[in-house]
């Protein structure tokens, strides 16, 4: 069957005797039939024709009108487009590769310096146009990868296969070629302007390259901007290094600073104890003169004498405190304080200097100001000192009057009010910086301008305010602390202090380990001045060998520079000795006075402290306090 | 069915066998035209298979052969007809694979309301894999127009017809280089 040849039907004979026609007559019929037939379908042709002709000549006539439509369409699209490209910076270029036909949107051409519609034949025309510097750099691309791509007529994917083109476009097909190039922003101009070109071939079925599609874009704003915004980066970061620099300048300064500073803090802890121990001497051995046994004017230079030593260890401390604020060391030691004690006793305690400028020294305590109040009463009696005594001193005719009333927030607000000069508005702020001194017309010149300075310190750790205010005359200084009020503590009696004795009314048996020999002396007055029996060694071995030579002590006071042995490792080795001896109670007695400086001291296990030069008051509290010996006054007795 | 397929149908059966027989065929098959079509005209096929029908009893040949036959010799006409659609090709399979894609696709353009076939060509390494699909039972006309044009075009291709295939709705035809039978 298959390969049947066309003419290879051969029909049976009887079959074919009965259909072809023999004689003329049947002939002639069989050809009268076709003919009819044929004039039939000439008809029905002519006929579908004239139908067709009138269906085509209408589709003709529509057709005609929407060629007419879409013409003006895409005439307005066109212009659309031409005037997209134009805003936006942008052109198009079409190379057909097969007739090497170059085509151009209007917008290239003003790119590139060419008049609008001018014919470009070649892309060496384009080339022409840029600067010289990237005429070759462009020539080198379009060669490189266009060009070559070109050579090789047929695409090669990715996995390095030809391409067949099917079923559609290789990813080559779809790679964007890029450049960025420069020409001259307009003819003879320096400007220049920067163009990204973009290139994708477009294939054929086969995946050849038919055609190269190009835009070329106006990046020239962008370009300027990335340079700025470098240039900015570059500054920003020439600002940071500098900044860095600085800031490492800074910290050395600061390392610097801080090294200086320690340095300070040392060589004040140094020269405090350097200058205390003697002081301790002079005033100590002042306490201990019977002033029975002396002349009248014996007893007013030893007064003057007295008084000198006072001021300068008045002075010392503040010295002290102020470096220790500046340290950011200042630190309060609250604990249950008699408001009202402290503010009289304050006030009796000047009341002397008052009377002998005879001026007028009153108290006005407000009826709710609290008695008991959880403060550090050395600090707040500092301030009340320092208050009044320049009240006094800037005063010369009236009084001083101290008062106190509660505040709505609860906190206690202290003024003392003078009739001195006063203080002009705008010198207030001189008051409160160190070493100052207004030396105002009329006053007393004296001090080292330190107590203010001190006071505002101690207010600011206290959490408070502090200021002066104008009176009817002369000055109002306040201060304003948060106070905590307490109930009346169980054991605490007058701190007028004369004398110790335990419970049994035993006096103390008190061991005092002291190098130095004026120290030994005011310290044994001291004590015997508090009816204690005394044994003095010279140093911290001596010490150690009388706690373990079987006497009975009840305390030891023990200085820490000491030669032989010190203070502290003196302190350890009786800690270390067996039964009760170890539990024996140690007061450290030293010039040092700073928490750091006296810790070997309490490390290697003493009790408590005393600082130098000695005030007997606190000799006494730290004693009762070691022992637990309730405070007696001999003015009871 | 387009005029073209049935105009040319009784063409080759007055060239074929003879204008009697064409004639008898007409008037055997008792159409309702009479046997008169026009290329320009569309037409039921039903039209077609009487004229086959009748053919084949006149004839006394199967009507399968018959349509092959038809097929093939259409094949050359086609090329008479539509010198345009072949431009280009210069083999069959080539020419085979575009029919459904391009061909039926440029009648659907000038005859939106014709029906064409399916023809789906798969290639795998040599062998040329064509399935016919259609509502018209023309499975046989289809492998003679194969034929005819692997013929036309000289190439050294077999046509198997796959036994399988369902019927005359739809086949498929294995094209291959030919075994080569060595003897002696």
């Amino acid at each position: 069957m298959p390969g049947t040849p066309l003419s290879s039907f051969a029909m049976p004979h009887e079959v074919a005797a009965a259909i072809e026609p023999v004689d003329p007559a049947a002939q002639i019929a069989l050809l009268e039939r076709r003919l009819a037939r044929a004039e039939a379908a000439r008809a029905a042709a002519e006929h579908l024709l004239e139908q067709k002709s009138r269906i085509l000549a209408a589709a003709n006539t529509e057709l005609t009108a929407r060629q007419d439509k879409l013409s003006t369409s895409l005439e307005r699209r066109t212009r659309q487009l031409l005037d997209a490209q134009r805003v936006a910076g942008f052109g198009t270029m079409l190379w057909d590769i097969k007739h090497q036909q170059l085509e151009l949107s209007p917008q290239v051409q003003v790119m590139i310096g060419l008049e609008p519609g001018s014919a470009v034949k070649t892309y060496r025309s384009l080339v022409r146009g840029l600067l010289r510097e990237d005429r070759r750099r462009l020539l080198d691309w379009m060669h490189g990868e266009l060009l070559a791509r070109l050579e090789r007529d047929h695409c090669i994917k990715y996995d390095g296969q030809p391409c067949q083109g099917s079923p559609g476009p290789c990813e080559e097909a779809l790679r964007e070629y890029r450049i960025e190039v420069r020409c001259p922003a307009e003819k003879g101009g320096e400007g220049v302007r920067s163009l990204r070109i973009m290139a994708q071939f477009q294939v054929d079925s086969q995946c050849r390259p038919a055609m190269i599609f190009v835009t070329v874009q106006d990046i020239t704003r962008q370009v300027r901007a990335d340079n700025e915004a470098a240039a900015l980066r570059a500054r920003e970061l020439q600002r940071l290094a500098d900044l860095e620099r600085l800031n490492k300048e800074l910290l050395l300064a600061r390392e610097q600073a801080d090294l200086a500073n320690d340095a300070k803090s040392r060589f004040l802890a140094m020269m405090s104890h350097d200058i205390r121990t003697p002081l301790n001497g002079v005033i100590g051995m002042l306490s201990l003169f019977d002033e029975s046994t002396l002349t009248a004017g014996q007893r007013r230079t030893l007064a003057l004498v007295r008084s000198s030593g006072d001021q300068l260890r008045v002075l010392l401390n503040d010295i002290i405190d102020l470096a220790r604020a500046e340290a950011g060391k200042l630190a309060l030691t609250p604990g249950p304080t008699n408001l009202v004690d402290v503010l009289t006793d304050g006030a009796d305690f000047w009341r002397h200097l008052a009377d002998d400028k005879s001026l007028s020294l009153d108290i006005v305590l407000a009826p709710d100001t609290p008695t008991w109040v959880e403060a550090d009463s050395v600090r707040l009696r500092q301030l009340i000192d320092n208050m009044l005594s320049n009240a006094i001193k800037y005063t010369s005719e009236g009084g001083v009057l101290l008062k106190t009333r509660v505040l709505p927030s609860g906190w206690l607000r202290t003024e003392v009010i003078d009739t001195g000069i006063g203080i002009p508005a705008h010198r207030r702020t001189e008051l409160f910086s160190e070493f100052s001194q207004l030396n105002l017309l009329g006053s007393e010149p004296g001090g080292a301008g330190l107590g203010l300075a001190i006071c505002q310190r101690i207010i600011e750790v206290m959490g408070g305010r502090l200021g002066v205010d104008d009176a009817a005359r002369g000055s109002c200084f306040w201060f304003e602390i948060p106070v905590v009020r307490i109930p009346v503590p169980k054991r605490v009696a007058n701190p007028v202090v004369r004398s110790l004795r335990g419970a049994d009314g035993r006096v103390p048996r008190v061991l005092v380990a002291e190098d130095l020999a004026t120290n030994r002396i005011v310290v044994e007055g001291c004590l015997r001045k508090l009816r204690c029996e005394v044994h003095v060694v010279e140093d911290g071995q001596q010490a150690l060998d009388a706690v373990g030579s079987g006497e009975a002590y009840d305390l030891v006071l023990m200085d820490m520079a000491m030669p032989v042995m010190d203070g502290p490792e003196a302190t350890r080795r009786i800690r270390a000795l067996p039964g009760e001896l170890a539990q024996l109670p140690i007061i450290a007695l030293t010039a040092f006075t700073r928490p750091e400086e006296l810790e070997p001291m309490m490390a290697a296990g003493a009790n408590d402290s005393v600082a130098k030069p000695i005030v007997i008051d606190d000799l006494y509290r730290a004693i009762s306090r070691v022992l637990g010996i309730p405070v007696e006054d001999d003015v009871a007795h | 069915m387009k005029g073209v397929i049935i105009a040319e149908l009784v063409r080759w059966i007055e060239e074929a066998f003879s204008p009697a027989v064409a004639d008898a065929v007409i008037v055997r098959s008792g159409l309702p035209g009479n046997g008169v079509y026009t290329t320009v005209g569309n037409y039921p096929h039903t039209d077609a298979l009487a004229m086959m029908g009748a053919l084949a009893d006149i004839s006394r040949q199967p009507i399968a052969v018959l349509a092959d036959s038809y097929g093939y010799w259409l094949a050359s006409r086609f090329m008479e007809l539509y010198p345009e659609m072949f431009e280009g090709y210069t083999d069959a399979v080539t020419f085979l694979r575009d029919v459904d894609g391009q061909h039926h696709r440029e009648v659907t353009k000038l005859y939106p309301d014709a029906r064409t076939p399916s023809i789906v060509v798969v290639i795998d390494g040599e062998e040329l894999t064509v399935s016919y699909g259609s509502h018209r039972p023309l499975a046989d006309v289809a492998h003679g127009l194969v034929r005819g044009y692997i013929d036309y075009y000289g190439d050294d291709l077999e046509v198997i017809r796959d036994p399988g295939s369902p019927g005359p709705h739809a086949a498929r035809f294995l094209v291959r280089k030919p075994a080569r039978v060595l003897s002696g």
